[in-house]
């Protein structure tokens, strides 16, 4: 488990590699493989703490490889994944969420599938966010969505809060009905 | 020149009371030999020692930070937090035993939870108001000092070191304790909750709650985040009086 | 609602495996007032004792100015003041009050001594565990509490039925030839350490002189608890030494009631009046 926790330290952490991702990936797919012979030294009943680390292992160690080989995929920059040989963010390719499952009990990686983000629900499109270099590489459907927002917004200058965002995204009905009232703010004449 | 080599580390002892109750292992003493580090906890050191000499050793911890309250226990007869303990300031032998009164559930690893639940049940450390609060309206505004005061009472973390350090609550085990007793005066204090002294004096007024402490300190002297145990006590006991006579 | 604290307790250290008291009275409609009530009376009970043994060793001290002070309290008491005749019944009435005092006090201190065997135990490895100063403070209360409860009754009951027998040389009899010195040793170091715990113990228990450091509070009303102590137990100590040796020297004559101005072979006659030195009290 420590070696397992050393790993991750070392080659998984905010700044990545490739290389050294592909490391990672390697050494936790022979954890994997040992730890799937585990075995514990003390006989002891109750919560044994050792009994619980034996259990805990292998699934920590998938776990870790999902981390793992999902950022070895990922070849752009987002956020606290920073790729040092992919340092742009790449809206094009990669405005997707990853969806890690583990079809095969005995397989040594997840399969991994990619869910698109809908630029054009979007509240607040993909863009400069004030920090760091302008470089990222845009979507397509940025341009049209932000265009559309500050239309939005133009338009109702004069309306309330609520029906801006009604108008932008609305989500108050995924709010449990107790809930959907309007909340006063501090400085604000209702 | 002569250079000082660095002087070779302590070797401590850790002995620890081990137990089973489920299993029925009765109490024994167990060492282990650990070597001292810089800035060393004893949080640190059995983690050693469960990597080390004993994998089933039992001990509870989250934080590591005197926060979870969590790895309350015995540390040379008197309750501590384990991770805030350095070993720097302990002797080289160390006994570490479970915290009296709580349900043991083996070794070093009690269940403090179950006790303060029922504390909080019987106590109902909770606010009670008339009116469902207004959901959408802005909070009332509170005063930055009373809001400080009650602040400096719900920082109690309920380690449970101050029920095993009173003498009181060892030999009579219905009695309420510090914890409860402070929960109480935090309560009284926040403008929220609509009880009056006479519902109070209903929890509180008799010999398991504050008429049974005897001013023993202990709870004050252990607490690990130094709360105002003996003023706080002293102070319900005035109130509490008050409404008896 | 729940009303129980569930609790297995665990064995401490090997010992005492089970807990000693669960078992919780139902809940009433309105919680009595008593427990308040109980409480304020054995403060005040202890307050009024600690105060009465304040004034009562300033007055048998007075042996140490001369035995002619010592004979002008005792008459006080028995009203000299108003009444020609001495009226040891009025000494017999304070002592009754008193007596009151104390076996209230004791009886309420009741409800605070280990129950059983089982509380007992767990308190000893408790205290002895923890090293806690003020968890031993109580534990010495304790046991001076016990011990007055024989200590002191014996004395006021001899008191009480004797009132007439207070004086110089019959209360140095009582102690010396009467054999009274043993308990009355024992007794005074059980009521000075247990009385200035117990004022200490007021203090904190009410919160009483807190000051703004509480910690810092605490550590000075200690040291006058142990200044208290040490002060009353040297006056007392130099007093009952006092009657002993007077008691000794007025061996052959016990029984010899004191008659002012008679004074034993060998001392020094005591010359009542404003300015005169202290007599040498050598005993003969
Ligand atoms: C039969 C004799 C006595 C017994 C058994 C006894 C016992 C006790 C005990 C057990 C306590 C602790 C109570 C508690 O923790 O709440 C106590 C408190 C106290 N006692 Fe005594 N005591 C006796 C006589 C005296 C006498 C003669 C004095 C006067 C010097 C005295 C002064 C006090 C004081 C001031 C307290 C503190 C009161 C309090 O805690 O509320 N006691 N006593
Ligand atoms: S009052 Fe202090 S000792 Fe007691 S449970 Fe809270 S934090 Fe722990
Ligand atoms: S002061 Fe009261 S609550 Fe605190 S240890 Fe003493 S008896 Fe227990
Ligand atoms: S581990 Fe959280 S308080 Fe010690």
């Amino acid at each position: 488990m420590s070696r397992m926790q050393d790993i991750m330290t070392d080659k998984v952490g905010i700044f990545r590699r490739g290389d050294l991702l592909q490391e990672a990936v390697t050494e936790l797919q022979e954890l994997l493989l040992r730890s799937r012979r585990i075995g514990i030294a003390t006989r002891r009943a109750g919560s044994n703490p050792e009994l619980v680390s034996a259990y805990r292992v292998q699934k920590m160690l998938k776990l870790a490889l999902c981390v793992a080989w999902g950022a070895l995929q990922r070849t752009e920059s987002r956020g606290a994944h920073y790729r040092e040989d992919h340092p742009r963010r790449d809206d094009a390719g990669w405005l997707r969420r990853t969806l890690a499952c583990w079809p095969d009990p005995a397989g040594t990686l997840p399969r991994l599938d990619y869910e698109a983000l809908d630029v054009s629900r979007m509240e607040l499109p993909p863009g400069w966010r004030g920090y760091g270099a302008r470089d990222a590489i845009a979507h397509p459907a940025t341009a049209a969505r932000a265009a559309e927002v500050a239309a939005i917004r133009a338009a109702g200058a004069q309306a309330d809060r609520f029906t801006i965002q009604n108008a932008l995204m609305p989500w108050e009905d995924l709010l449990p009905a107790p809930f959907r009232g309007r909340n006063a703010r501090l400085g604000e004449t209702s | 020149m002569t250079t000082s080599s660095p002087p070779a580390p302590r070797r401590l002892t850790l002995r620890i009371l081990r137990s089973l109750p489920g299993a029925g292992e009765a109490p024994h003493w167990q060492d282990f030999p650990v070597e001292e580090a810089e800035g060393m906890t004893l949080f640190i050191a059995l983690s050693e020692i469960r990597a080390l000499a004993d994998p089933s050793l039992q001990f509870d911890f989250v934080c590591r930070a005197g926060i979870c309250g969590s790895c309350g226990m015995l540390i040379n007869g008197r309750p501590g937090l384990a991770c805030r303990s350095l070993t720097r300031d302990l002797p080289a032998l160390i006994t570490l035993a479970p915290l009296p009164v709580f349900e043991l559930i083996g070794d070093l690893s009690v269940n403090t939870g179950k006790w303060m639940r029922g504390m909080a049940e019987r106590l109902e450390t909770w606010i009670h108001a008339s009116a469902s609060p207004a959901l959408t309206a802005v909070e009332a505004p509170m005063a930055p000092e009373l809001a400080e005061a009650i602040y400096e009472l719900d920082r109690c973390i309920e380690c449970g070191c101050c029920v095993a350090g009173c003498g009181t609550l060892r030999m009579r085990e219905a009695f309420v304790g510090a914890v409860g007793l402070n929960k109480i005066a935090r309560f009284r204090l926040d403008p929220r909750d609509e009880r009056s002294d006479d519902d109070y004096y209903e929890l509180i007024g008799d010999d398991t709650g504050v008429f049974g402490c005897m001013s023993l300190l202990g709870c004050h002297d252990v607490c690990p985040k130094g709360l105002p145990l003996q003023t706080q006590i002293a102070f319900l006991r005035r109130k509490m009086a008050l409404q008896g006579v | 609602m729940a009303r129980s604290l569930e609790s297995s307790a665990p064995p401490f250290a090997g010992k005492a495996a089970r807990p000693c008291s669960t078992v919780l009275p139902p809940r009433r409609l309105r919680a009595s007032r008593w427990p308040a009530r109980l409480d304020l009376l054995q403060s005040l009970s202890g307050l009024v004792l600690a105060l009465f043994l304040i004034v009562h060793m300033f007055f048998v001290s007075s042996i140490l100015i001369s035995h002619e002070a010592f004979y002008r309290v005792a008459r006080f008491f028995e009203g000299s003041l108003f009444f020609a005749e001495p009226q040891p019944w009025l000494v017999s009435v304070v002592v009754g009050g008193v007596l009151a005092v104390f076996v209230l006090h004791a009886w309420l201190a009741l409800r605070k001594f280990p129950a059983s065997f089982c509380q007992y135990r767990v308190f000893a490895a408790h205290q002895e565990g923890m090293r806690h100063p003020d968890t031993r403070l109580w534990w010495i209360q304790l046991w001076t509490g016990f011990a007055l409860f024989f200590l002191g009754t014996v004395h006021l009951y001899g008191m009480l039925t004797q009132p007439a027998l207070i004086g110089p040389y019959e209360s140095a009899d009582r102690i010396w030839s009467g054999r009274m010195w043993p308990l009355y040793l024992f007794l005074l170091f059980a009521v000075e350490i247990h009385g200035s715990i117990g004022l200490y113990r007021l203090a904190i228990k009410w919160g009483w002189l807190e000051g703004s450091d509480p910690v810092v509070r605490r550590r000075r009303l200690r040291l006058a608890k142990t200044l208290f102590s040490l002060f009353f137990l040297g006056l007392g100590l130099v007093t009952l030494a006092a009657y002993v040796q007077l008691g000794i020297a007025h061996a052959g004559r016990a029984g010899e009631p004191y008659r002012p101005g008679r004074v034993l072979a060998g001392e020094a006659v005591p010359q009542p009046g404003p300015g005169t030195p202290l007599p040498p009290r050598t005993g003969g």
